[in-house]
């Protein structure tokens, strides 16, 4: 291996450091990982998935299965990435992964000799089968399997980086900048159609940046590229791979816009997810080399033939001095070419006894050795190849004599091409079979939005290439409504032998009694061999996607680019079909590897998901509130002084509310404005109380149901006008109301003219409770807030200082209350009117802790009762239902399994002791044993400040008989059990008298 | 006199932020006065043409398209809901064939401009924002961070963004934060 010292495509005035392990490798600018690594002799690069075998550098870009490291180090690390597509940069370092103590010298290379444990499906023959019974055995294995296996080890650390989501929107969808997708983003650009071309490697060019500097093909891509430039309906992305094709025409990128640099820089994204909507698009995604499968195939220094020319021409680095090439096909001619005018000794073997005169005559002018009618059986070496063992075979792939022993240092291998149709087939399902190329193709039908050109759809020559591009680029233009001339179609230029021009079908080569001469891998990632597709053929294993994860063929990183194929070849041989009858799996998105933080985007830590603030949160922020989540919400939990924790804090306020007077926020109330002749006709219908007869000024406590007679939720609703109702609910439950009622408007009762419109945000909200409410009101407001101008369950409208507000009396404490409505600019300042006002009454704010406690003590329901498992009849609301009109649930709550009158009803519960209940324990009777699922659930739990105790609501069978009883609460989780007496759930002032007072 | 409190207030710091060089987005607020709704049933159309005739309008605009005239705009939010701003107080026109709703403290208003305004509109909105798409005096209902939100174009690269006032400051905050990379420059509220 060697670095040479004229020609490729790096600069060579900007040397990088680049480090791998403990070695410095010679990098340029315009290197990869792959080639510095090369460039520096390091041929041992990592350790394989299961066996630990040595691995190497197998090719030059995404399909390589060998070439896995760690990049980077602390918060940047990353683990699994491939060095073939890492670029270089100053500053970068690289470490072996998945061996240990060292990469030369690695303990779990010992799996290697246990390897005939170790075949296709032993985990579940070993540690599963035995044990029918249990997975125990199992799980205790998996644990040492995992840490002997496997891949990198990613970090526990936060990534420092940000990355972020983009839409586009665009005609034309050209994937791959290839000389077939330059042509196709001509032909559509010219047009006039807004064209993306996402390319991704770092430059445009596709396979012609494998050919010599300053080749024909540079100049045809430098003037597409030109051209492509100049026209402003045209957007290039480079560095940008689409990962995935999706219904809708939607396509997956991701754009990695940092990866190349140590750190983004001036606050730039790591990487960016695009979302591309394309009306239609074209897949010039290219072909990947097949591998050769013989024995040793995978040691290190075994290599695709075109990444050798790639590494040559396109990096200056000349792999190996001594190659043996193998091939089945016309394509490794020209690879075995350069490599000897580049200084190597050069033997080919070529499968094919009567290759064409032309190719052979190109070799042997650069003083290429071909050998036809021959194979390679074996590589040998320990960490990497040493010696290339040759044989003559039959058109099959069979030894026909023996092996001849030949030094080599590198065995570049080329058993055809296999087009890039993953794109195609995530959308369209699976690829057709076409024999004379041996690959599989997109099977391009009419008004397909995606299709294939170049290789990707089996060009048979350049010239092919650039005329199916143009080709499917025009057609899409056209379809899109661009049918402009596209221009003359770009000439041609001189290649070498076209990819896989030639190509004999022979995939192996084998003894001649069908048996590979030592290990032979059909997957290099996930070793597997040869022997382990015949083992799953004689378990019975006939359909291709049991064969893929019995045996784990074609998973990891790699996703089957380079196994497929070969590894259908040999399950068609045991099959005694061919290979379109045994199919192929279907691909998936991803095509390549991407981060998880690209798809996240920015939706992570605070941005995890959006949330909502009261028009007063920042006061209760600044006032040193304990918030919490309520959904969406960020609430005022509990407002501590001094040092009390949430207990001491919750117990005081609520005692404090029930002695003098407190104030909470509660303007995340669901507030709906329902408009209309036909309002209360809605009301009617979608609460189970009767409304015609509420008058403007009052408002009424209503349930509703969903259609199947469960509670879905319940509030309060005030008629302010003739036809203006404002409506509230629960502050968990107001989105699906106001979808519940649009959607009820806009389907089934479209005969009623009535409007609902969101007024959550309008309105700021706070209740004021406890015994000196009134006479703080009544000091702050204009408002005649006596008992009799406005008794419980009636508005006014009232001003406090210059804003206009509303009053609802009503309590959800228990206590005398109102509810104060005011429009959502002035909420803070009404609250601070108040909070001032009130000193003299002694007004605290309190939280949502303590609004619970207070809720519980009177016996009110809320989210924890109504979780959709209750009808109004469990929760004592059945008297709410009104018999003279249908309502939603009206006839499906009658239901006999509804009506059951053992289903569990509401109850309070005294606990027992000092020790509180959880939510979610389980009630049983004191008799017997605490198993299954009891007679019952607690709801919701608080200590009462009012009782001095500790109190649950809780639902239970046969609750209303069984008043006075003392049951168990079980808590199987915390391992608690509890006592507690039965009794009403109106625990405090049950007759009302402090609400109504 | 009460002070109408944006649900922005603590956002809008005025100041340089993020990538170095040439701001790619300025944001801001303004306030909104007077944001009223009118609704209707079958034969809204009707029913709305004297309050959009005594506003100088003529048919509200259409679904993309919003119409202004003087200092008042219209959106048509829906088929029969037309939102109203800077007309004052509506509720007169209130009839059995016509609602009226006061939605002045519902929504805040986040001004949004700049060379990268329209990419970084379409980093957060799953919709078209080239200039081709979405020009001057269009407008679209969309979401950002999952909230609804209605967008304005009110120039080349200038937008109003309207958005539910309690879910202002986290549709801000994420806007702020996207807007990073392009160099961000807050102005004063309006």
């Amino acid at each position: 291996m060697k670095r040479l010292p004229t020609g490729g495509r790096i600069d060579r005035t900007a040397p990088l450091k680049v480090r791998f392990d403990s070695q410095d490798l010679p990098a340029f600018q315009g290197d990869t990982l792959s080639s510095a690594m090369l460039a520096g002799g390091v041929s041992l690069v990592g350790r394989s998935f299961k066996y630990h075998r040595p691995r190497g550098i197998y090719s030059a870009g995404v399909e390589e299965p060998g070439a896995i490291v760690h990049l980077r180090d602390g918060n940047r690390h990353e683990p699994n990435a491939r060095a073939t597509v890492t670029e270089a940069f100053d500053g970068l370092t690289a470490t072996s992964q998945n061996a240990w103590p060292s990469l030369g010298f690695d303990i779990g290379a010992v799996n290697n000799w246990l390897s005939p444990f170790f075949s296709a499906g032993f985990y579940y023959k070993t540690f599963i089968g035995p044990f029918k019974h249990s997975t125990k055995f199992w799980m205790t294995c998996e644990t040492f399997i995992r840490k002997a296996a496997g891949m990198g080890r990613a970090t526990y650390l936060d990534d420092p980086d940000h990355y972020e989501k983009c839409n586009a929107f665009c005609d034309v969808l050209v994937i791959g900048g290839g000389v077939a997708g330059l042509s196709a983003a001509l032909a559509a650009g010219r047009a006039g159609a807004q064209v993306m071309l996402v390319e991704q490697d770092v430059d445009l060019g596709g396979a012609v940046l494998s050919d010599p500097v300053s080749s024909d093909g540079d100049s045809w891509v430098a003037s597409a590229l030109s051209e492509l430039e100049a026209l402003n309906n045209v957007r290039i992305l480079t560095r940008t791979t689409a990962f995935g094709a999706y219904d809708g025409d939607a396509y997956g990128l991701i754009e990695r816009v940092s990866d190349h640099i140590k750190a983004p820089e001036n606050h730039q994204v790591r990487q960016r997810y695009w979302l591309v909507h394309a009306k239609r698009a074209v897949m010039a995604t290219g072909a990947i080399e097949r591998p050769l499968v013989f024995g040793g195939n995978d040691l290190p220094g075994v290599m695709l033939a075109g990444a050798t020319r790639t590494y040559l021409n396109r990096y200056a680095v000349l792999a190996a001095e001594n190659v043996v090439v193998a091939t089945n096909n016309d394509s490794a001619y020209q690879v075995a070419t350069d490599l000897a005018r580049a200084g190597a000794q050069v033997l080919l073997a070529d499968m094919r006894p009567d290759p064409s005169e032309e190719v052979v005559k190109l070799a042997q002018q650069a003083d290429v050795t071909v050998m036809p009618a021959h194979g390679v059986i074996q590589a040998r070496g320990g960490k990497k190849v040493t010696y290339a063992m040759l044989v003559p075979v039959d058109v099959t792939g069979r030894a026909q004599g023996s092996p001849q022993k030949f030094e080599a240092d590198l065995i570049a291998v080329s058993g055809g091409w296999t087009p890039v149709v993953h794109l195609w087939s995530q959308r369209y399902g699976k690829p057709v079979y076409q024999e004379d190329s041996a690959c599989f193709v997109p099977d391009a039908q009419e008004g397909q939005t995606l299709q294939g050109a170049g290789t990707a759809a089996a060009a048979e020559s350049l010239a092919d290439v650039i005329a199916q591009g143009f080709a499917r680029g025009a057609e899409a233009a056209t379809a899109v409504g661009h049918p402009d001339s596209v221009g003359i179609i770009p000439d041609a230029f001189a290649t070498g032998p076209f990819w896989q021009q030639g190509l004999h079908p022979a995939w192996a080569v084998l003894t001649p009694q069908g048996k590979t001469q030592g290990k032979a891998f059909v997957d290099f990632q996930h070793d597997v061999k040869i022997s382990d597709i015949d083992q799953a053929h004689l378990e019975g294993y006939v359909s291709v996607e049991h064969l893929k994860r019995y045996t784990t063929l074609g998973m990891a990183t790699d996703q089957g680019k380079l196994a497929n194929v070969n590894a259908l070849s040999r399950m068609a041989e045991l099959r005694g079909k061919d290979i379109p009858e045994v199919g192929t799996t279907t691909f998936r998105p991803p095509f390549t590897p991407i981060s998880v933080g690209a798809i996240v985007g920015h939706e992570h830590g605070r941005h995890f998901r959006p949330t909502r603030l009261s028009p007063i949160h920042h006061w209760h922020v600044e006032n040193g509130a304990k918030m919490t989540e309520a959904g969406a919400w960020i609430r005022p939990w509990y407002y501590p002084q001094g040092t009390e924790d949430l207990t001491a804090a919750y117990i005081r306020e609520a005692t404090h509310v029930r002695e003098h007077v407190g104030m909470v926020d509660v303007s995340t109330l669901g507030k709906i404005a329902v408009q209309g002749p036909d309002a209360a006709e809605f009301l009617n219908r979608i609460y189970v109380n009767g409304w015609k007869t509420l008058a403007v000024g009052r408002l009424r406590y209503g349930v509703m149901l969903r259609e199947d007679g469960f509670v879905m939720d319940d509030g309060a609703t005030a008629r302010l006008g003739e036809h203006d109702y404002f409506m509230s609910t629960t502050t968990a439950n107001a989105a699906k109301v106001l979808a519940f009622a649009e959607h009820l408007l806009q389907t089934a009762w479209k005969d009623l003219r009535v409007h609902v419109t969101t007024v959550t945000d309008q309105w700021a909200a706070i209740a004021v409770a406890g015994s000196k409410a009134r006479a703080l009101l009544t000091q702050v407001s204009d408002a005649d807030l006596s008992r009799e101008t406005l008794p419980n369950n009636h508005w006014t409208t009232a001003r406090i200082g210059d804003v206009d507000i509303r009053i609802h009396r009503m309590s959800y404490s228990g206590e005398l209350a109102y509810e104060l409505y005011i429009p959502a600019g002035f909420g803070r300042h009404v609250w601070e009117t108040l909070y001032a006002a009130g000193s003299e009454f002694d007004l605290r704010p309190y939280g949502t802790e303590s609004m619970g406690a207070l809720r519980i003590e009177k016996g009110h329901v809320a989210g924890p009762e109504l979780e959709g498992r209750t009808t109004m009849k469990d929760l004592g609301l059945e008297g709410f239902a009104s018999s003279k009109k249908p309502f939603v649930g009206s006839v499906l709550r009658k239901r006999e399994v509804l009506e059951d009158p053992a289903r569990p009803t509401l109850v309070g519960l005294e606990v027992e002791g000092d020790t509180g209940a959880k939510p979610g324990s389980l009630l049983f009777s004191l008799a017997g044993e605490a198993k299954g699922h009891g007679d019952g659930w607690v709801s919701s739990t608080t200590y009462s400040p009012a009782l001095g105790k500790n109190i649950a609501m809780g639902l239970l069978k046969n609750g209303k008989d069984r008043k006075g009883e003392v049951i168990r609460i079980v808590n199987f989780v915390g391992d608690q059990t509890l006592k507690a007496k039965v009794v009403s759930h109106h625990f405090f002032d049950p007759e009302g008298e402090r609400q109504n007072g | 006199m009460a002070e109408m409190l944006s649900p922005l207030h603590t956002k809008a710091v005025p100041g340089r932020y993020g990538a170095a060089g040439n701001a790619g987005v300025t944001l801001s607020t303004r306030p909104i006065a007077n944001l009223w709704q009118i609704a209707g049933w079958q034969g809204f159309g009707d029913a709305a043409a004297p309050v959009l005739a005594a506003l100088g309008l003529t048919d509200g605009g259409s679904y993309r398209r919003s119409e202004q005239s003087g200092e008042v705009t219209a959106w048509r939010i829906a088929p029969d809901k037309i939102l109203i701003e800077g007309a004052g107080d509506l509720s007169a026109h209130t009839s059995d064939d016509l609602v009226t709703l006061d939605l002045g403290h519902a929504r805040a208003a986040i001004t949004l401009s700049g060379p990268a305004a329209r990419d970084l509109l379409m980093q957060l909105s799953a919709v078209d924002c080239t200039p081709s798409a979405f020009g001057l005096g269009e407008f679209m209902q969309t979401g950002i961070h999952h909230v609804g939100v209605l967008i304005q174009c009110t120039g080349p690269d200038n937008f109003d963004v309207l958005v539910p006032g309690t879910w202002a400051e986290t549709v801000w905050e994420v806007l702020h934060d996207n807007a990073l990379p392009h160099g961000l420059n807050i102005d004063e509220a309006a």
